[in-house]
């Protein structure tokens, strides 16, 4: 086994133009820059860092030449993706989980004609979209929405509410998925549908969730879309949602965000090394040591699994694995919350006044960390997810959603 | 990056894999449950044919001198029944703290009959006052009118009783940690039983046992203390290899309970009660086995921070091991406790080796040391 990712010539020297070009046009304000409560100046140059990748086929690298994208290999992929890291930033350089998923799933299910319509706005940073989807009535229970979509003429007319949408600064782009058939056909009755920028009777309303994060209710009100925009066949929605889904419990070709849990935690240690409280390092105290080292052992695991799931995701052999380190991840972050409280105190929850620990920094995992255990699919979702792969009770585990 | 085994990895899996489903079935293995000691000549002289005692002895010593990503392939295998401890003891062990702190003539004279199976040695490092990895050993090494003896008592020696050698830490009289090769067969050496929930652990004890100044690995005089905790992070990824083995076979009895296991008309495993307790049983098993496999990796490659890396990964497999075999045991409830069905085994290994080769919370404040915090 050779855990290391050893990069050609070649790709040694595309790094050194990807820092170069990254040098040049990467505005300042930008390096570093929030994902989420993006104020608007700074996000219109994200979008603008993102349409200027885009143009040079580095905003969806490994996405087909035809359609706008790079064309390029996974290994290349990943050095922009570590070269933007080094500036904070993440590939897109905005929060784009609906270009990033949804586009997935209309290069594996979409037509020619549709493939040439909606992707090339996506991989070019032209359009941000949103994945509606989440319902108030359905959410672990995605195919029970209630959204509906009736054909008129060359046109579907959808109607229905979804929440806990995107974040601020809007988006032009939006995937859905509404029921098209029999309540009863389950499953069989739902339809996967691209709603354009500007559409009428499209509207959200901007909704505060605990951890301060920001997501919208939208509104569907007799929202009028070409046939054109109903990917994968009328009742076909399922498995568009399925592809799109796979991606979303983690199947990922990047390892970047595993390295998330070592950063809060090296925030922690830092703090517990610099904090003396009542005349001593809480560092130097045997049960926090402890504690941390247990985290840092979950953390290491967390690491070890991106790599693996890097590994098998790019021989296409992943299954379960996704679902597992989203599960691992979501769940160390509760326990890195528990921890935060008890190794740094009160200061450890909060964001100002003479002393919050760490800046603020960890006051703002630990807010996250109980939405963030519920966004993609619950811990118990994965769970399942696990289980129907492994086979748990049946006779053989099932294989994942397709992938292009 | 290359997460696959070699082609000669898988071969040596099948390879040792074919033998032990010859001489060490799953019957055979829970037969062996309960009896005095986990040595059967039959798997033993079936293991030296093949020469599989010796795959960490190098070659000029007369064994296979595997890399040690290989040899993890064989200790795998090895937990996959489990083979009883002593067998990873003998093969995984032992030879490390001889090739660490024995001179030149003691390598030539001891390993090669480690290698073909003639001499089974355990390790005699913790007492009742003392761990595994702490200094303050009362067991003595002194002489008296010329001659070497050995004194004290050792505890949670693994299989002492199939051994026909142990490896013994004992203080000498300038305070310094002598590593000493006895004979357990000896005048004034003792061996006990000990009843517990583990498997095959032993109490020994040396009324002024009789040893040769070759006995002494290292000889006279030198501080076995730095080779000893040298060869226990050697050992370190071989027994986590060894657990991951255990470990699998634990997932894969739960696994295939969950599917054929009918109560109220259904498999057990479409309870979600159920799912999650194999759920958490995969989670540690694969936590276990992908640190094994890349601290193999960071040592092969002389990696910066691989003692931390060993110090974590015995941390960690301890517990995982532990935690796989409950979560299995949550699966099968009664069935899984029957002494006869084999799950059990795996049970008593994981807790044998909680604290073999130093507790997982010594291990952890390793870690911490060696990060520099």
């Amino acid at each position: 086994m050779d855990f290391e990712i050893r990069y050609t010539a070649d790709q040694a020297n595309f790094r050194k133009e990807v820092a170069a070009w990254l040098g040049d046009n990467c505005p300042p304000e930008v390096i570093n820059s929030e994902w989420i409560h993006t104020p608007p100046a700074i996000y219109e140059r994200q979008r603008e860092l993102g349409r200027k990748l885009g143009a040079k086929g580095w905003l969806y690298p490994v996405a087909p030449t035809e359609y706008g994208g790079g064309g390029l290999d996974t290994d290349s992929a990943r050095v922009i993706i570590e070269e933007l890291g080094k500036l904070g930033l993440n590939l897109p350089p905005y929060y784009d989980s609906g270009g990033v998923l949804g586009s997935m799933a209309i290069l594996v299910w979409g037509t020619e004609e549709q493939k040439q319509k909606f992707l090339p706005p996506i991989y070019k940073g032209e359009v941000r979209t949103w994945q509606l989807l989440t319902e108030p009535s359905a959410g672990s229970d995605l195919a029970g929405v209630s959204t509906s979509a009736v054909r008129d003429g060359d046109e579907y007319v959808i109607t229905g509410q979804k929440i806990y949408i995107g974040s601020d600064n809007g988006a032009e782009g939006f995937w859905t998925i509404a029921r098209t058939g029999d309540p009863k056909d389950r499953h069989k009755n739902l339809s996967w549908f691209w709603i354009g920028k500007g559409t009428p009777g499209l509207s959200w309303q901007p909704m505060r969730l605990l951890g301060d994060q920001d997501k919208n209710t939208v509104f569907l009100d007799d929202v009028r879309v070409p046939a054109i925009a109903l990917v994968g066949g009328e009742n076909n929605g399922w498995k568009v949602a399925s592809t799109h889904l796979e991606l979303e419990h983690g199947f990922r070709t990047d390892i970047g965000s595993t390295l998330n849990e070592h950063k809060t935690l090296d925030r922690l240690i830092k703090h517990c090394q610099e904090t003396v409280i009542d005349g001593e390092r809480l560092i130097d105290r045997p049960g926090i040591r402890d504690q941390l080292v247990r985290l840092h052992t979950h953390a290491e695991v967390a690491r070890v699994w991106g790599m693996r799931n890097f590994w098998m995701a790019s021989q296409r052999k992943q299954s379960y694995e996704g679902s597992q380190s989203s599960y691992a991840s979501k769940t160390h972050r509760m326990a890195m919350t528990r921890l935060i409280a008890e190794l740094a105190g009160p200061a450890g929850m909060m964001r100002n006044g003479p002393a919050p620990a760490a800046e603020g920094e960890l006051a703002l995992v630990a807010e996250g960390a109980i939405g963030s255990s519920h966004g993609g699919g619950t811990v118990d979702i994965q769970r399942v997810v696990m289980s129907r792969r492994l086979g748990i009770g049946r006779a053989e585990g099932q294989s994942g959603a397709k992938l292009a | 990056m290359n997460l696959d085994f070699t082609q000669e990895q898988d071969e040596i899996r099948d390879g040792i894999r074919k033998l032990l489903r010859g001489i060490a079935d799953d019957a055979l293995l829970i037969g062996l449950q309960g009896k005095e000691t986990g040595y059967l000549p039959a798997i033993w002289g079936g293991l030296s044919e093949g020469g599989w005692h010796g795959v960490v002895i190098p070659e000029e010593f007369g064994g296979f001198g595997l890399g040690l990503g290989d040899s993890c392939v064989v200790f795998e295998e090895y937990g996959a029944g489990p083979l009883p401890h002593l067998y990873f003891t003998c093969a995984g062990v032992s030879p490390y703290f001889l090739m660490e702190a024995g001179t030149d003539a003691q390598k030539q004279r001891l390993l090669p009959s480690l290698a073909d199976g003639t001499m089974r040695v355990t390790v005699a490092a913790a007492e009742v006052e003392a761990s595994w990895t702490g200094a303050p050993v009362k067991t003595r090494l002194e002489e008296h009118d010329g001659r070497l003896l050995l004194s004290g008592e050792k505890m949670y020696v693994p299989d002492a009783l199939g051994a026909t050698h142990a490896l013994v830490t004992a203080k000498t009289a300038s305070g310094g940690t002598a590593l000493v090769m006895v004979d357990l067969a000896a005048a004034g050496c003792a061996r006990e039983l000990l009843r517990s929930f583990s498997c095959w652990e032993t109490r020994l004890a040396f009324d002024g046992v009789e040893v040769s100044a070759d006995d002494v690995i290292g000889g006279i005089g030198a501080d076995a203390a730095p080779a000893i905790a040298r060869a226990i992070s050697r050992a370190i990824p071989g027994l986590a290899a060894y657990q991951v083995g255990s470990s699998q076979s634990a997932y894969t009895l739960a696994l295939e309970h969950s599917r054929t296991r009918i109560q109220f008309g259904q498999p057990v495993g479409r309870f979600q009660r159920v799912q999650d307790h194999i759920v958490e049983l995969i989670n540690h098993l694969d936590s276990a086995r992908w640190l094994t496999y890349e601290t193999i990796w960071q040592i092969e490659q002389d990696k910066a921070g691989s003692q931390t890396a060993i110090h974590t990964l015995k941390a960690l497999v301890a517990d995982s091991h532990w935690e796989a075999c409950n979560a299995s045991h949550e699966v099968h409830a009664g069935i899984g406790a029957d002494m006869q069905y084999g799950l059990a085994k795996h049970t008593h290994l994981s807790h044998t080796l909680f604290h073999f080769l130093g507790s997982p919370s010594w291990h952890r404040d390793r870690v911490a040391v060696t990060l520099g915090w």
